[in-house]
């Protein structure tokens, strides 16, 4: 297991690399300059390159980019062009924002997901079933910032119980955390469904209620646990998705996170806080993907890892 | 095993008194039986950096205004009010001499003297620096600290303008550093009514009063300034009180002026949006053309159905301010006819194709797309490309465009936006990204720029440079803009042309 762990890490240095390099070029491709936005509509084109200059955009590309790289080997992330502040403390201090905010979107979809989706596959056909089914492809196509505005407007605006922007307390996370977690919801639903339904056709539950098991046991003993494997890459995945999708439900919420933060950072053309973002999320999706790995063998026994 | 069970119940004791605050928080309803002494604003957009020195753009402004002091600021009615300075003299018309106000403190308790105002100029003059008011400041021979108290700045030449230039906000010699970079964009030290309390970036600026103010200092004790990127979420924490002051999307104005809670205050401001017009251009160069355009399209009912609490503008001078002449201005009524005539004359019968660049954002689409439709109609085929601001500018910036529509923000004199259809203003080293040359035009403004002290002569000046504008159209006038600022009623609060948010020293709830 160790082994195995220590495999996939090293593995991850040449992802990592490659992914530095994909992150500075695309992002020192794109047109418009900080400069520029910095000062403002009426500036020169001289005064632009003044500015430039002053922050070191001028050096050759490749000096640039080993800086940043060197930089990073060193845990050091440069800083802001915008306000100077040093990029990997910002971000560190956004961070656990949106990790909050994830986890307890993947919580809600999850605890409504899983179960809702079993419930559906056992009773496949009935009215319940064609509910669940309309209601799981809903979640999937309503858009996150719509129903965040949806959410704001019942229960901050009409009702006046949840505060409809900020951070601080759980009542500022239940929107954001519902808005999110909505489409990961539908998602997890259908695949538990088909999931559930492709395994109890399967020749072992047939053995294992012929053996006279209790239908209970044999749904959530035998069918789900194995049901659940696809599941689980799915929610792994949908951890790394929703560091990205909490992009747009952080601005509608104003919620603190890095996502909206980088966002706006990109449109600034503040460089070193966007690319230390994306490099921290590659680092970040890669060990949310070891994870997920690791708990396959949790699941299903067959899967070893020697 | 005691001791994790322990724990446990601790555990369990502050996840119970979370939801306890939680729900305290939700429940809570604003205003006590006490006058509250904080103040809660929303923000659409963050600042940038709060060394004033760096900042150009509106967000940071609005803080900076509060954290530091200058020695004179320009009033709503466009007057200088003395703030830093006791006095300015005019000893001839190249000098400003300033007397400071003694006993003014930075907020960490050094005094501010003429050295602190000398060293904020020579940096932002300072190439190396990369200030973006160095291009502003370039009219200026030299400035000394006569004294303690005394500054004086030199002009090159006589320029009637400058004295716009000197409106900078002063930072502290020993603390600001005279590279760029450093913690002082987020550490600032002002002297003004506010001090830095906390800033997370995209999240929320609180802002403490300074006791020590040299006027008389703020009622408010605390101001949290929030960042919330959606209009329409501001506007619902406004309506339901977790903000006081705010703007609100320009649909809901009338709803919020007929609204008993708050108040609502507007301006028209010192900016014009124009289409702008690239002069290298072989069809745009051309007068004829340019007056079909203006011609072909209903710039009035655009305006007004696009950008909402937007005016129609008729040139680059702004109406109310002391240069505006409108009865010198040629105006193009919509009229398809004339500008067929005008295309046809021109030698485009058959019309040509444009395209218009803007950045994105729903009304710009819709400006292009009605725009497209009025000159369709005399047979031009606009095509509209929108990008994301950055990469719009960039493309403004460098002169690659045929037209484009944004704007020119804060004309303090007519000459602030006049100068940027100067030939000599052609980039690299000016602002005339259209390329546009009239040597007529350039002799009025350098002319009248060299007045001093003699507003009537300028306006005299200004007057013929008008009737030459809307003649030769080197933009095409699309509007002037208003700003809008609505506030709980509670709030002793004005929201005036230039001041903004200076009147936050003197507000209290009532």
């Amino acid at each position: 297991m160790q082994t195995y762990i220590l495999k996939r890490l090293i593995q991850a240095i040449p992802v990592l690399f490659i992914v530095t390099i994909i992150v500075f070029s695309l992002l020192h491709f794109l047109p418009g300059c900080p400069a520029a936005n910095i000062l403002g509509e009426e500036a020169t084109g001289e005064q632009i390159q003044r500015l430039r200059e002053a922050m070191g955009l001028n050096r050759p590309i490749h000096i640039q980019y080993l800086e940043w790289v060197g930089g990073i080997l060193q845990g050091d992330f440069g800083t802001s062009l915008r306000d100077g502040r040093e990029v990997f403390p910002t971000l560190m201090r956004r961070l656990p924002a949106t990790v909050q905010l994830v986890i307890a979107s993947l919580f809600i979809s999850t605890i409504i997901g899983i179960p809702v989706g079993v419930i559906s596959a056992i009773r496949q056909n009935s009215l319940l079933d064609s509910f669940t089914r309309i209601f799981a492809l809903l979640g999937v196509s309503i858009p996150n910032f719509w129903l965040g505005l949806m959410l704001i407007l019942l229960f901050s605006y009409q009702l006046g119980w949840l505060p409809a922007s900020g951070r601080g307390t759980l009542a500022h996370l239940i929107m954001p955390a519902i808005a999110l977690g909505t489409a990961s919801a539908g998602l997890i639903t259908r695949l538990t469904r088909s999931s559930m339904l492709e395994i109890i056709r399967t020749d072992f539950i047939r053995t294992a209620r012929s053996k006279g098991l209790m239908e209970r046991r044999v749904i959530y003993g035998h069918a789900l646990k194995n049901a659940l494997l696809p599941v689980t890459t799915i929610v792994g995945l949908q951890m790394g998705y929703g560091l990205g999708g909490a992009l747009i439900t952080e601005a509608v919420f104003a919620y603190p996170g890095i996502g909206h933060f980088t966002y706006e950072r990109l449109l600034a053309r503040d460089m070193p806080v966007v690319m230390g973002n994306l490099f921290l999320f590659a680092l970040m999706f890669i060990l949310i993907n070891i994870f997920t790995d690791i708990a396959y063998g949790f699941l299903d026994p067959r899967i070893r890892y020697d | 095993m005691k001791k994790l069970k322990l724990r446990g119940n601790f555990c369990f004791m502050a996840m119970m008194l979370l939801l306890v605050t939680a729900l305290v928080l939700v429940g809570q309803d604003g205003a006590g039986a006490n006058p509250r002494s904080d103040l809660n604003w929303g923000r659409g957009t963050d600042a940038t950096t709060l060394d004033p020195r760096m900042a150009r753009d509106v967000y940071s402004h609005e803080i900076n205004m509060l954290l530091y002091d200058e020695l004179f600021y320009i009033d709503h009615n466009q007057e200088i009010q003395l703030l830093l300075a006791k006095t300015l003299e005019y000893p001839d018309d190249t000098t400003y001499l300033f007397t400071l106000h003694e006993g003014v403190l930075f907020h960490d308790g050094e005094e501010l003297t003429a050295e602190d105002v000398v060293y904020t100029f020579e940096t932002m003059m300072d190439p190396d620096f990369g200030s973006p008011h160095y291009d502003g400041l370039q009219p200026i021979e030299s400035v000394r600290a006569l004294d303690r108290y005394t500054v004086e700045f030199k002009a090159k030449e006589p320029d009637a303008v400058l004295i716009y230039d000197l409106d900078h906000r002063i930072v502290p010699k020993h603390i600001a550093p005279d590279r760029p970079g450093g913690d002082f964009a987020y550490r600032p030290v002002g002297t003004g009514p506010f001090m830095l309390e906390r800033w997370e970036p995209n999240d929320v600026i609180v802002l403490k009063k300074y006791e020590e103010y040299f006027r008389s200092p703020a009622k408010l004790e605390t101001i949290n300034v929030r960042y919330i990127p959606e209009a329409e979420v501001r506007f619902t924490e406004l309506l339901g009180g977790a903000l006081d002051l705010s703007d609100v999307p320009s649909a809901e104005l009338d709803r919020m002026k007929e609204h008993p809670d708050f108040t609502v205050g507007g301006y028209t401001t010192l900016n014009y949006f124009p289409i702008f017009v690239q002069h290298d251009h072989e069809i745009l160069s051309q007068k004829k053309v340019r007056q079909a355009l203006a011609y072909g399209v209903d710039m009035d009912e655009l305006v007004s159905v696009v950008f909402e609490t937007a005016i129609p503008a008729t040139s680059v001078f702004i109406p109310g301010t002391w240069a505006y002449a409108p009865e010198v201005q040629r105006t193009y009524e919509y009229n398809p006819e004339k500008a067929k005539e005008l295309l046809a004359e021109a030698g485009y019968p058959d019309g040509f194709s444009i395209t218009l660049k803007t950045s994105t954002g729903t009304t710009n689409v819709e400006f292009g797309e009605i725009l497209r439709f009025y000159w369709l109609q005399i047979g031009v085929d606009l095509e509209h490309q929108t990008s994301e601001w950055s990469t719009y500018f960039s493309a403004l910036q460098e002169g690659d465009f045929e037209l484009a529509h944004s704007g020119m923000v804060n004309a303090f004199d007519p000459d602030i936006f006049l100068r940027r259809y100067h030939s000599g203003n052609i980039p690299p080293y000016g602002a005339n990204r259209g390329h546009y040359k009239n040597p007529d035009l350039d002799q009025i403004i350098d002319e009248a720029r060299r007045i001093v002290g003699d507003q009537e002569a300028r306006a005299e000046l200004y007057r013929e440079a008008q009737r030459i504008y809307t003649e030769e159209l080197p933009n095409i006038p699309v509007r002037y803009t208003q700003m809008h600022m609505v506030w709980n009623s509670d709030l002793d609060f004005e929201w005036l042309l230039n001041t903004q948010f200076r009147v936050l020293r003197e507000s209290y709830w009532k």
